[in-house]
């Protein structure tokens, strides 16, 4: 009789953990066709060629032509960056821009690395991929992904790349070297833009995972911030068993769940409740002042963006001037929101205007600001937390990057 | 009798005439309260401002003379223009988008082919001229503003001042429809019952206007300033009408110098949104519309309530956004490209006409607007360099909160007519607008036409305004 109940107890048991178990959810991948017009019948190109940036006198002259007859407005008195960019530093910058940025030595610093293309699902994907210039004694390269956002590119990865290849020559320690591929968003940079509504994260995400296998790797890490916190996130929910690690330079919880609105409300009173650090604490309360006022005064450009990316997308093309007034007010004010009362928006304290103007060109000679704006309006356009990556949960080992000014990525 | 009263009082027992007592002292009380409540009309402080350059002159006198402004061109204007369509770069639109995703680029570059071919500016600024422009200095800035008057006045007739006030992303030029209909009725077929004078200036930063150089020029300023203007042309009373930033200035007007506004027109309505009430009115009234004042017509427009105001509204308020908050960096390449302004202006121009505008490959701007209308309006904004300026009115006035700005709080007395236009962005129920709009007396369905009525349905806007004017005067 005993015997009886205890193998009924054991089967039960068996059959309860069999069928109740949390099965390891995945992201369906996307398979759509972004190319233009109908899908042809015959396969796909999957080359790599190598890919090198170029320029010309006639691209040159018709921005210096676009240059110097540039109409600004004259700010108001006293406003400094508290209106958006100030025309007055603005004029300074294009200057620079016109009488002293040497485009034809910066697209040789941008040759530096070598760029290559492939087609993926009807559109041309464009990476770097560089691999450690010498390897010691039993070690291998661990492939690292890192995805760029907006109004970023390939290109703010350009200091931190040599860290990472060749760590020994800068002086860090050669316990883990990586062999890093950086690609351009599918509508940012040198990537073609996709050509059918509906491109979102979950979609670049699928387009990066066929490119990973595509160059052999099986096993990689991914990094990103921005945009590319959302995208390597997407990665790994599709393939959680090709993403060793995840690395986030910026999260933002699109899902609220209740337990999380109760901790905005009494977390500041009872913080280990919530599983509140004192910084976070700090951080975050008071937290319509340090939360929402100013996520509103910042987020007009995701709003619109998110709503009609083709209308202000336009100007930006058409007007080099426009378009490095709303990229570099977001260097300067996502650096540091107290940039804003400095009349030059305290841009040139981190970044110098070499490196910012470059990657203002790399939107401008690929004309791309208006695809590259599209990806709000694809992501956000359906309403925030509502998609069904924002419910899955994440199971892979992941490391957050806690910067002390970040803010979302729209 | 008063002796029959006193007996029949202190013959009570004390409980009674303690409550008589109470009740005569609560009575009396209240009828002082009302008393006094109905002679204490709150307005709005007029305050004063300065927007010139640098600091206020401390003795110097404002030149207040009024004097005659033509609009002018030149060839080297024109040629710049030419120069900049004719190197538009554009970005293909995703296919099928239509105008979900702002304006079409194949349509675009269809308007800027017109504008660079056909589209004739100098014969545009004859017809602007048409009717006599004037600048003057009021606080600092030249203002700028048309002033009609009727060609020829029946006997006895009174001619009405009227000022109209626009609104962004319009001009002056909206209404030069409607002027004729109002200067002239017999001319254009309607009756002459109530014939007007009609004022429309430039907000300060928009068109020809001088824009502000110190910070802070909200709504409230510009309704000093034109208060100060009219003053100046020597009227006493007159009538105002504005939609848009318009509304929100006439009213303020209203508010400030109700005495000197014989009438308020409206044909978009700023009320705040928030409080308990409302809630209450929006949870009932999807169910018993009739329980909280809501007519069937207000059901139809405001319900299902998420859709038709929340995520339409957000839909359409990315600019508003962007406006309020960075202004210059906003408006920086829409001053450069001429293109990417027309892109902005005409986005609102077919949007704001008729939401379902969005599913047309052309956003439907020809169907209610010509090409050189359109134009003229985009012009004005390119030839003053006035896009930057005009946005940053939007970061002036919603850098305080709107629900509990002083204005928000203080009534309008004046007697006001609202127009409502069916496709108009935001809709306001008579039941709501009343807890602002204190002496209401017209409140009329308009058949057709959207945010733009001046300039898409003049006629039906100023039949709406003439009978404002007869329901103020009893005609």
């Amino acid at each position: 009789m005993l015997l009886e109940i205890l193998l009924t107890l054991a089967f039960g048991a068996a059959a309860y953990l069999y069928f109740f178990r949390k099965k390891e959810e995945t992201l369906p991948i996307e398979d759509r066709w972004w190319g233009s017009g109908q899908k042809p019948d015959s396969e796909e190109d999957a080359t790599v060629h190598p890919f090198k940036v170029e320029t010309t006198d006639e691209e040159l002259n018709d921005l210096f032509r676009r240059l110097d007859q540039a109409r600004f407005t004259e700010p108001l008195e006293d406003s400094c960056f508290y209106y958006g960019i100030n025309s007055v530093y603005l004029r300074k910058v294009v200057s620079y821009w016109r009488n002293q940025f040497n485009w034809k030595k910066q697209v040789e610093v941008l040759n530096k690395f070598p760029h290559f293309k492939t087609k993926i699902d009807g559109i041309n994907v464009h990476f770097l991929h560089v691999k450690p210039p010498h390897l010691p004694e039993g070690h291998s390269a661990k492939p690292l992904l890192m995805v760029h956002g907006w109004p970023g590119s390939f290109y703010e990865f350009y200091k931190v790349i040599s860290l990472l290849t060749d760590p020994a020559s800068h002086g860090l320690s050669d316990e883990h070297i990586f062999e890093v591929i950086c690609p351009s968003i599918p509508g940012y940079g040198f990537s073609e833009a996709p050509h059918k509504q509906g491109f979102d994260s979950v979609c670049a995400a699928s387009v990066f995972y066929k490119l990973m296998l595509r160059l052999g790797f099986h096993e990689f890490y991914a990094q990103g911030g921005d945009w590319g916190w959302l995208i390597c996130t997407n990665l790994a929910q599709i393939a959680p068993n090709h993403v060793k690690g995840l690395h986030l330079n910026l999260v933002s919880v699109l899902n609220m769940r209740f337990t999380q609105l109760l901790s905005i409300l009494l977390g500041r009173y009872f913080p280990g409740l919530f599983g509140f650090q004192e910084e976070d604490v700090r951080r975050m309360f008071p937290f319509l002042k340090k939360g929402l006022y100013k996520m509103l005064m910042e987020s007009g450009y995701a709003h619109i963006q998110a709503t009609k990316p083709d209308t202000v997308g336009c100007g930006l093309n058409d007007s080099p001037v426009g378009l490095a007034a709303y990229i570099l007010e977001k260097f300067s004010t996502w650096t540091d929101p107290e940039y804003r009362k400095l009349e030059d928006g305290g841009l040139e304290r981190k970044y110098t205007l070499d490196d910012l103007l470059t990657n203002v060109m790399i939107y401008w000679v690929s004309g791309c600001m208006v695809s590259a704006m599209r990806f709000y309006k694809e992501n956000i356009g359906k309403g925030i937390g509502t998609q069904k990556h924002d419910k899955k949960e994440e199971s892979i080992p992941a490391a957050t990057d806690g910067h002390r000014r970040a803010s979302a990525p729209f | 009798m008063w002796q029959q009263v006193l007996q029949s009082v202190r013959s009570f027992e004390y409980p009674q005439s303690a409550i008589v007592v109470s009740t005569a002292l609560g009575a009396g009380g209240l009828l002082t309260c009302w008393l006094l409540s109905r002679q204490k009309i709150k307005t709005l402080e007029v305050g004063d401002g300065w927007w010139g350059s640098g600091e206020r002159p401390p003795k110097e006198k404002e030149d207040e003379s009024i004097r005659p402004f033509r609009i002018e061109t030149s060839d080297r204007e024109i040629q710049d223009l030419h120069e900049r369509l004719d190197r538009a770069r554009y970005t293909p639109p995703l296919e099928g988008a239509a105008f979900q995703y702002g304006f079409n680029t194949t349509y675009l570059r269809r308007v800027v082919a017109y504008w660079r071919n056909q589209f004739n500016w100098q014969k545009q600024v004859e017809i602007l001229n048409q009717y006599p422009h004037f600048k003057t200095t009021i606080e600092g800035i030249d203002i700028h503003f048309i002033h009609v008057k009727p060609l020829h006045v029946p006997r006895g007739q009174i001619v009405r001042p009227l000022l109209m006030v626009h609104g962004w992303p319009g001009s002056f030029f909206e209404f030069y429809k409607i002027i004729p209909l109002l200067t002239d009725p017999a001319g254009h077929g309607l009756n002459e019952d109530v014939v007007f004078e009609v004022i429309c200036p430039s907000i300060p930063g928009y068109g020809f206007s001088e824009a502000p150089h110190q910070r802070g020029f909200d709504t409230l300023a510009a309704a000093r300033i034109f208060h100060k203007l009219m003053e100046r042309l020597g009227f006493k009373e007159f009538y105002v009408q504005g939609g848009d930033w318009g509304s929100q200035i006439t009213t303020n007007m209203a508010q400030m110098q109700a005495k000197q506004v014989k009438g308020l027109h409206l044909n978009l309505v700023f009320i705040s949104s928030s409080g308990l009430g409302r809630l209450v009115s929006l949870i009932l009234g999807a169910y018993v519309p009739w329980l909280v004042g809501l007519t069937r017509e207000d059901s139809h427009r405001l319900f299902p309530y998420l859709e038709k105001n929340v995520y339409e509204i957000l839909r359409e308020s990315g600019y508003l956004h962007i406006q309020a908050t960075k202004p210059d960096t906003a408006g920086c390449g829409l001053n450069d490209s001429p293109v990417a302004l027309a892109a902005y202006i005409l986005e609102k121009f077919s949007t704001w006409t008729d939401k379902s505008f969005r599913d047309l490959d052309d956003g439907g701007l020809e169907r209610k607007f010509s090409l050189d209308d359109l134009l003229t309006n985009v012009m004005i904004y390119w030839v003053t360099s006035s896009i930057v300026p005009s946005m940053r009115f939007y970061k002036e006035n919603f850098s305080t909160n709107p629900t509990t700005a002083p204005h928000a709080r203080v009534g309008v007395y004046v007697p006001t007519g609202l127009a409502v236009f069916p496709q108009e962005l935001t809709y306001t129920p008579c039941t709501w607008a009343k807890k602002k709009f204190k002496n209401i007396v017209a409140y009329t369905y308009a058949p057709r036409g959207g945010h733009f009525a001046a300039f898409e349905e003049p006629k039906l806007l100023a039949e709406d305004i003439k009978q404002l004017v007869r329901k103020v005067e009893c005609l």
